[in-house]
């Protein structure tokens, strides 16, 4: 017989030899990377610092009504960073003697969880994490340079609790509520112990921070099942079928809001930061 | 005459090798038909899989500069005359050349039970509107090319093929589950053997899918939180124990018997006649 | 004779299209073991290049006064008959059409999802030849959506799927069938298949053809396999070319161009920038008057379709098939060969929108954007009506145990099958074929293997590896790909049909000394050495029947008897079968059509 003998049939795959991607997949999970550094080390910074989280007040007082006892004539623009959103103690007031040490506790840290329990429960958030941070894949089709033997994906915990990404998403609910009081706040100024209506550049910043915030937040897969994905016959629940694919089309650009509502909410801080600690003067339009 | 300048996989799951090969370049030309040129004038045993040549049908997938596509969707001129490296989808057993053993995915779909119709439905026509099928019918668009599955790096890299079902079987039961007139309790497949919680939805499926499925957003991550309703949500689970919220109404998974189709494996007849 | 496996069956299924898995279902549900066997992967077959809809008078559209559209099976059968040039066996329409619309509901039960009317039921697209609107249709994926529902269906039925496994050879004893002979793709290892009773649902042929929109699989092995077992043959001249294949780039040569296009106001012009559809030369009788006669009534057509009518560029398939063959022959064929077919003056937005699938197989697979420039297109081998003959009622061959379904088997479509047909037909007559061969299979006992059979095809299979020169089987392939592309093609005389007759006869004096290279391990060259000498003797049938019928008569076009004769041709069918090693051919009357369907063509005026 002319045939040579079959090999045999197995289940290892052979690696074809060089066909890897020639395109330069490594740029965006590792700009992405440096993009988590940067938010990851100015955030930290910013909530362990404990003050300048506000334009009118300190911790203590309302500091735009000592200025105001002090130099009438200042503008003091009402801005709250978003870092220090709700302000706990506010409402705890025993909390502002917790001290850790002789260092007073930051009241960022009451809150800066629930966000970031959010985003890093958030479907595209994990995306962008698995594959920049885990390198889990680093990108389509190219080999993990450190494949684990034993993967589990999100069925072990910790990861498995990504599945309670409704609760995060309910508190997020919340601190966008206080978002909108804050950006309703920054309309408003004080100057000779009067409240004014008037917008500065804060005023502007907010406001984007705001929406790009709210549409990430209302943007959410699990917002999306949670207003009609469960249903599987529309027709008998017309309403529902409306905002469902309302948030459906929303839900397209999750991505992009988050980024964009990530990058805003950095440059909101900052920009209190900046004007509180009197490093700059805040931008008034009118 | 332009050239076309391949670089195609060839040999078997003993070794083989990256073959170079020229072919004229023509107009409109697919890789496909550079392959297709290679098997009638160079060289008949390359070995490659393909129908319809009309990205229906989703056989002639392979992996083309590293990236999991359709041959018969992918032109030549993107390349700009740079060689272009075929090799086949690294996610499955190697037959030869280009064609790799893919009966793993049948055998995981075999395990899915196709529609269930509700009692009130069944025996006669559904009346049903397009907002009712419409969601259903993007994940019915599957050609079964398995580009998502060779993709999926949770069978790629991590051969958990014992664990997971893989993007296209998610895609199936998304289909089945979301069904208006479907009557079974699929969650419960998708959490044990079906394997959804393994899928880190890092969208590389929804990338190569030739027929631009949003398999992560529209089918895997919506069953993943029907999944959570009935595993992971402490506080629905607590309404639904004390009677707040409806138990499920579908008949559980296992009411349906399995009838055991088998792709059959070669060797596992009776030898002789 | 070399070692083989052996798997048992009541029921063995050739081919896992359309038809051989409603044949599974129906198989299985009798309560019989299966086992079928896909030449490719499952679910490959040429189901999911049907496009616009599966044919079934469900009779579900409105019109715009609010009443329902009129269907019934019976204009269904009118159309039909009509379509096919009435060379169809009126028993296998008769059937069709009443069952047709049961099947289609069935495989919504199975899990079809079909687009909707408003009022909830399937929606239904009118096409060309059907009376009222009945094609029932998924966007333009109709085919992969029953492909996949009958899939799924037969995996939940429970089957044995024989994947990439190549029959060619029927194996009989006493002149009924026991089972078949073939090899595994991969391996190149045999195999061989006992069964009570096979259903052949192999598909159409359509590679012995340059310009086809085939794939490599139609090479009428199931049909030859049954010639060579001593099956009849019907019809095989009747071979449908549908208008509008790509020609340019080469790239796209054969791949359809849909009915859509010119639906949306696709426009056909020559190289001289004419539309020659509106050449009165080209209008038959038999449709004067019903089209529209200006460019400006076609085009007012677009917007406002009850006060105008359709372009004649929406005639049926084979009169704008002649028409393009026509164009190229008297010398206006564009730079290619072909026509062009232009839809840009549709707009980008409303092509992108009405057509997607189109601009995007075209716009990533060819480079050529269809919102700015025409495609240049010729009639295209697409579908053949003739096949295996069968029983209307069992689809019981002439050979006792086996059955045939779908496009290998003939009697429904006669000289020209109607858009959407094809579809209904699959699982019509695939659920028939299933049950006959069930109840077949339960009243008789397994036959026995014949050995001399094997070897003889072992031999025959392995001959072109043995052989220490020759020729290639793609050389072969080719030169009989051009022959039947110039001879018998659209436009037959009997001068171009007795030259391809001699070219075919030297090709299979050439065949003989087939060499291939390489061993049997996934090798497509051995592969197309048994492909070609299948496609061989089928053109062989398919010359020597057209030669025969001395008439024109839908799709088949003799220019030297350019008359359709009713009193004579219009009465028979061609039965070719083997003799020996020659082809017998002969004339079977049609069978009688009774009165009272004979009345349904005069209530329909």
């Amino acid at each position: 017989m002319a045939t040579q003998q079959a090999p045999p049939r197995g289940t290892v795959r052979i690696e074809a030899p060089d066909n890897d991607r020639k395109d330069s997949y490594w740029v965006a999970p590792t700009a992405i990377l440096a993009t988590f550094a940067v938010f990851v080390i100015y955030s930290t910074i910013r909530a362990f610092m404990g003050k300048y989280y506000s334009t009118y007040y300190d911790g203590h007082s309302f500091a735009w009504m000592a200025a105001n006892l002090r130099g009438a004539s200042a503008i003091r623009p009402h801005y709250w960073s978003p870092f220090y959103s709700p302000y706990i103690p506010g409402y705890f007031p025993f909390l502002k003697a917790l001290k850790i040490g002789s260092w007073p506790l930051s009241a960022a840290l009451y809150v800066m969880v629930f966000p970031l329990a959010f985003r890093a429960s958030c479907y595209f958030c994990r995306k962008t994490y698995y594959r920049a941070v885990f390198r889990d894949p680093e990108a389509c089709a190219v080999k993990e340079k450190f494949a684990r033997l034993n993967y589990t994906g999100e069925t072990k915990l910790p990861a498995r609790a990504v599945n309670l990404h409704r609760y995060t998403f309910y508190i997020a609910v919340i601190l966008v509520i206080f978002h909108w009081y804050h950006l309703y706040n920054a309309f408003f100024y004080s100057q000779y112990g009067q409240t004014h209506f008037g917008v500065g550049l804060g005023t502007i910043i907010f406001l984007v921070d705001t929406v790009a915030l709210t549409a990430y937040t209302f943007s959410c897969h699990s917002w999306r099942h949670l207003v009609g994905g469960v249903i599987n016959r529309y027709s008998r629940a017309k309403s529902r079928f409306k905002v469902w694919s309302g948030v459906s089309k929303l839900n397209e650009y999750h991505g992009q809001f988050f980024w964009i509502s990530l990058v805003t909410v950095l440059i909101a801080d900052l920009y209190v930061f900046l004007v509180s600690s009197g490093r700059i003067t805040d931008i008034r339009f009118f | 005459m332009e050239k076309v300048t391949l670089r195609v996989f060839r040999g078997d799951k003993t070794g083989g090798e990256m073959v170079t090969y020229e072919v004229p370049k023509v107009p409109g030309m697919v890789v496909l038909d550079a392959i297709h040129q290679i098997q009638k004038e160079q060289d008949t045993t390359l070995a490659c899989r393909w129908n319809c040549k009309a990205a229906k049908c989703g056989s002639c997938s392979a992996e083309i500069d590293g990236k999991p596509r359709l041959m018969c969707k992918t032109s030549v001129d993107e390349f700009n005359g740079q060689p272009i490296t075929v090799g086949p989808m690294r996610a499955f057993p190697l037959l030869r050349d280009l064609v790799t053993d893919v009966s793993w995915n049948f055998k995981m779909a075999a395990k899915i039970p196709p529609l269930q119709v509700l009692p009130e439905m069944e025996g006669k026509p559904f009346v049903l509107q397009q907002v009712d099928v419409d969601r259903v019918q993007e994940y019915r668009k599957c050609i079964e090319c398995f580009l998502c599955q060779d993709v999926c790096h949770v069978i790629r890299e991590h051969n958990r093929k014992d664990a997971f079902f893989g993007p296209r079987q998610m895609v199936r039961i998304a289909g089945l589950e979301m069904h208006p007139a479907d009557r079974i309790n699929r969650r419960e497949q998708l959490k044990a053997e079906a394997g959804v919680g393994m899928c880190n939805i890092t969208k590389c499926c929804t990338e190569v899918c030739p027929e631009h499925i949003r398999i992560t957003d529209n089918a895997i991550i919506p069953l993943k939180e029907r999944v959570a309703d009935d595993y992971y949500d402490p506080v629905a689970g607590l309404l639904r124990s004390i009677g707040v919220l409806p138990r499920e109404k579908k008949a559980p998974f296992n009411s349906v018997p399995n009838e055991q189709t088998k792709i059959a494996a070669q060797g596992t007849g009776k030898k002789g006649g | 004779m070399e070692s083989f496996e052996t798997f048992e069956y009541d029921v063995l299924v050739i081919g896992s299209g359309g038809a051989g898995l409603r044949a599974v279902i129906a198989a299985r549900e009798a309560g019989c073991t299966v086992g079928v066997v896909c030449k490719s992967l499952l679910g490959k077959a040429h189901t999911v290049m049907a496009e616009g809809g599966v044919a079934a008078a469900l009779g579900n559209m409105t019109n715009p006064d609010g009443t329902k559209e009129n269907d019934s099976w019976k204009v269904h059968f009118v159309d039909t008959m009509k379509g096919g040039a009435f060379l169809n066996n009126w028993r296998t329409v008769e059937i069709f059409t009443k069952e047709a619309p049961e099947r289609v509901l069935e495989l919504e039960q199975y899990g079809a999802v079909f687009d909707r009317t408003p009022e909830g039921l399937i929606a239904e697209r009118p096409f060309g030849g059907h009376k009222y609107r009945r094609l029932n249709h998924v966007g333009d994926r109709t085919g992969l959506e029953i492909i996949r529902t009958l899939q799924d269906k037969a995996v939940g039925v429970g089957m044995t799927v024989h994947m990439e496994t190549t029959c060619t050879r029927l194996l009989t004893e006493n002149g009924r069938v026991t089972g078949a002979f073939g090899y595994y793709r991969d391996t190149g290892n045999y195999v061989v298949f006992k069964a009570k009773s096979v259903i052949l649902a192999t598909g159409g042929w359509g590679r012995m053809y340059k310009f086809t929109s085939n794939s490599w699989e139609g090479t009428g092995d199931g049909l030859m396999m049954a010639y060579e077992a001593g099956a009849e043959l019907l019809d095989l001249e009747m071979i449908q070319f549908h208008p509008t294949g790509m020609i340019w780039p080469p790239g796209m040569r054969g791949i359809l161009v849909t009915e859509g296009v010119r639906g949306e106001g696709g426009i056909l012009r020559n190289s001289k920038g004419e539309r020659f559809m509106f050449n009165p030369k080209y209008m038959p009788d038999l449709y004067k008057g019903q089209f529209a006669e200006t460019e400006e009534e076609a085009s007012r057509w677009l917007e406002d379709k009850q006060n105008n009518r359709r372009p004649p560029e929406l005639l049926p398939r084979d009169v704008v098939a002649r028409a393009i063959y026509r164009e190229v022959q008297d010398g206006n064929g564009c730079e290619h060969g072909g026509v062009h077919l232009d839809v840009t003056h549709r707009g980008e937005a409303y092509i992108k929108r009405k057509l997607p699938s189109m601009y995007e197989q075209f716009h990533a697979m060819g480079g050529v954007d269809i919102t700015k420039e025409p495609m240049e297109v010729y009639p295209t081998v697409h579908y053949t009506m003739g096949g295996l003959y069968v029983h209307p009622e069992t689809c019981e061959t002439s050979i006792p145990g086996l059955f045939a379904a779908g496009e290998v088997a003939a009697g429904l479509h006669g000289a020209n099958r109607l858009g959407g047909n094809s579809l209904s037909d699959i699982i019509v007559f695939g659920k028939r074929a299933g049950e006959h061969a069930a109840a077949f299979a339960a009243d008789h006992a397994f036959g026995a293997i014949n050995d001399e059979q094997i070897a003889e095809e072992q031999d025959y299979l392995t001959e072109p590896l043995r052989a220490s020169s020759g020729e290639s089987p793609y050389v072969i392939h080719q030169e009989l790909q051009e022959t039947m592309q110039t001879n018998a093609m659209i436009a037959k005389t009997e001068q171009t049909l007795l030259t391809a007759l001699t070219k075919i006869q030297e090709l299979q004096q050439r065949a003989k000394n087939i060499k291939v290279a390489g061993d049997r391990y996934f090798n497509p060259g051995w592969h197309a050495a048994r492909d070609v000498r299948f496609m061989l003797r089928t053109s062989e049938i398919i010359v020597r029947c057209a030669l025969e019928r001395q008439e024109s008569r839908g799709a088949q076009w003799r220019l030297d008897y350019p008359n359709r004769e009713d009193a004579t041709w219009g009465k028979v069918n061609l039965i070719a079968c083997k003799n020996g090693d020659e082809v017998k051919i002969v004339r079977r009357p049609l069978p009688e059509m009774p009165a009272e369907l004979k009345a349904l063509f005069e209530e329909g005026k």
